[in-house]
């Protein structure tokens, strides 16, 4: 399974993360993260502030990538749901594609079937874009040619469009 | 005893060591959590990824990979949780039509497994899985404290040890002079009424209680909080046992002990064509046979002797009764040491409880029309664990006074053990803890009027002797210490 680097343009992210918001006020949700498998979140509703986002994102794909494991030893081909069971938070993940997964944090447990519904539903179209985004082609950045670095910086941002998310950094 | 598996922490450090019966017993629930939710096999494996037991279906899988995967799994969970604040998360994978999985962990080292598939509903073994956890829990918390004595415990069980044994027995039984007679007081527990017979065996362990502490064992099959206990003897027991007035039944004279307990009767039964035995021998086993036979609960833990020694009486050779005779003997008195342990623990329990209760009531006899005491009881009771309340719905304000009806609290506690599952052990455990939690708010509140301070120091003085002097006499694991702790730490009443 190679996986590729997918190119995030602000506008995809922001699509993203309409979808994530109005699933997570649809199925009541805490907070909502879609993640690559390699652990890069791709977009995220209302992570909490207390907790470090790249952790958070780097277990919760270890964690399922884990499971996964196992689940194909025991035999199971297409392993797509996992959901973890807390005293106060509940995880559900749900595998998007076969490089991303949907991840709800909630806190009632007697809401998972409610959780799982919605998840469901947002699956197809999260899918969707996911897979505009991979198949897009690959774009490779023609870096400015200079001779010293403050000429390559003049020129970098002289190349760099407005509208392409970057003039905002 | 000698101990067989050891269960060891994520790092490598041995923490629990098992010995034969604990795996037996832990097999045992594991095997029964299977048959009853049609689940394909279920596992107990430490932190360390490794198998400690296994029951159902595993031909088909490599559980020792399996293993190894698991506690992986469940370690990124761990973290996972320490990092939303949670103090465990266990794990369910689903897939409709092929395996699921459900993982959790049990006393932090030891993780429990049950792989299912279409066959089993999420919902039933949500449900059965709660006991097989406290199951095993119970067990692991033993095996925890007698990791120290195991380790230093060598020995086997010699014949001269078991004689030794046995004769103590016949001391206990007494009066009964034939050998076959003299087994009464292993024989005795299966008749209920037979109960008061193993009394003078523990009266040793009970002295530091009033009086009435021995004679509190007044149902047998009440006192054992094993699943293999008949529902009509769990239902009587806290009620009266714990709570109402007559707790105690009348002692009944010990000769009627030997009698009843037997299916088979005990001479009568000739050694079979076939078998070596000496007659006197085989009809014993053949009555302990059918005692082991009752004892649901740990008949699987002696499957193996108890079927050698249902071959034995058939056909054993000349040379082979030796052996016979130290297995049937070794089996019994473990059988019979597992019993009396577990039946005067409770018995212990129940009596402290009893003393905490009538000192509760003299403390409560005082002036309770004062609108502070309003206050307290209801911050004290009323309030104290939404969630199983065992206590509040006891505590009820009747003609201007606050009243606690005993008996309500202990059907309270009936019926809650039974619809949570609970073992009454749990249950007195967790009346206790609400107790204790109640008792601490209310002397809080009521301490800060200096009218009642005097008065009610003088007899919570006696509730905490109650209570340490009881303690002192029970052999209970830490946690469940804790829960008295508060009271016990110092006479005085709580600033």
């Amino acid at each position: 399974m190679g996986l590729r680097f997918l190119e995030l343009k602000s506008g995809d992210v922001e699509l993203m993360e309409a979808e994530l918001r109005t699933l997570c006020a649809r199925s009541g949700a805490e907070s909502v993260v879609l993640l690559d498998l390699s652990g890069v979140v791709l977009a995220s509703h209302r992570i909490p502030d207390k907790i470090d986002g790249l952790l958070f994102a780097a277990l919760l794909s270890g964690n399922f990538a884990a499971t996964e494991e196992l689940a194909r030893r025991l035999g199971v081909v297409d392993f797509r749901v996992m959901y973890h069971e807390g005293k106060r938070q509940n995880l559900y993940f749900d595998k998007v594609t076969e490089e991303t997964v949907l991840v709800v944090l909630f806190k009632d447990s007697n809401a998972l079937g409610r959780v799982k519904l919605f998840s469901e539903k947002a699956l197809p179209e999260l899918a969707r874009m996911v897979g505009e985004i991979t198949r897009r082609p690959e774009t490779t950045p023609d870096l400015p040619q200079a001779r010293s670095a403050a000429e390559y910086l003049a020129r970098l941002a002289r190349s760099i469009q407005p509208g392409d998310g970057l003039d905002q950094v | 005893m000698e101990a067989t598996i050891d269960i060891r922490t994520a790092d490598g450090n041995v923490n629990i060591l098992l010995d034969e019966v604990q795996v037996g017993k832990i097999r045992g629930a594991l095997v029964d959590l299977c048959l009853s939710t049609m689940a394909v096999f279920a596992m107990l494996i430490d932190a360390a990824g490794r198998v400690v037991a296994v029951g159902g279906e595993t031909k088909e899988y490599e559980v020792e990979a399996l293993a190894a995967l698991s506690a992986a799994d469940l370690a990124t969970s761990r973290q996972l949780a320490a990092l939303l604040g949670e103090p465990e998360f266990s794990l369910l994978f689903q897939h409709e039509k092929q395996k699921n999985m459900f993982m959790t962990a049990i006393e932090s080292d030891a993780i429990l497994i049950v792989v299912f598939d279409v066959d089993t509903t999420f919902g039933t073994l949500r449900l059965r899985i709660r006991r097989s956890i406290s199951q095993l829990q119970d067990i692991l918390q033993q095996a925890k404290r007698s990791t120290v004595v195991a380790l230093s415990e060598t020995a086997d069980i010699t014949r001269s040890d078991v004689s030794a044994e046995m004769a103590e027995e016949e001391l206990s039984a007494a009066a009964l002079p034939a050998p076959a007679d003299a087994r009464a007081s292993v024989t005795a527990p299966l008749a209920p009424q037979a109960v008061q017979a193993p009394a003078d065996a523990r009266a040793s362990v009970t002295v530091p209680l009033a009086p009435q502490a021995v004679q509190a064992p007044a149902d047998a099959r009440a006192s054992v909080p094993e699943p293999g206990a008949t529902a009509a003897g769990e239902t009587a027991a806290p009620v009266g046992g714990a709570v109402t007035e007559p707790p105690f039944a009348a002692p009944q004279p010990a000769p009627a002990v030997s009698v009843p307990a037997m299916a088979v009767p005990a001479t009568a039964a000739p050694a079979a064509a076939g078998s070596a035995l000496p007659p006197e021998l085989a009809a014993e086993i053949r009555k302990a046979l059918v005692w082991f036979a009752n004892f649901k609960g740990w008949s699987l833990l002696f499957s193996d002797e108890v079927s050698y020694l249902k071959r034995a009486v058939e056909r054993a050779k000349p040379d082979q009764v030796d052996t016979v005779r130290v297995v049937f003997l070794r089996t019994r008195a473990r059988l019979t040491e597992q019993k009396r342990l577990l039946e005067a623990r409770f018995r212990i329990l129940q009596s402290v409880y009893q003393q905490f209760v009538a000192a509760l009531q003299m403390v409560m006899q005082g002036a309770w029309k004062e609108e502070i005491v309003d206050r307290a009881m209801k911050a004290a009771f009323t309030a104290v664990g939404t969630e199983n309340n065992l206590v509040g719905s006891g505590v009820a304000k009747k003609d201007g006074a606050w009243t606690m009806d005993f008996a309500l609290i202990g059907k309270q506690l009936v019926n809650t053990c039974h619809q949570r599952e609970w073992t009454y052990q749990m249950g007195m455990m967790e009346m206790v803890r609400q107790m204790n939690g109640g008792l601490t708010a209310l002397s809080a509140f009521v301490v800060e009027n200096p009218r009642f301070r005097e008065d009610l120091t003088k007899n919570w003085a006696r509730i905490y002797r109650h209570y340490s002097e009881g303690l002192k006499t029970m052999d209970l694991e830490p946690e469940v210490l804790d829960l008295f702790r508060p009271l016990v730490r110092s006479g005085q009443m709580p600033k």
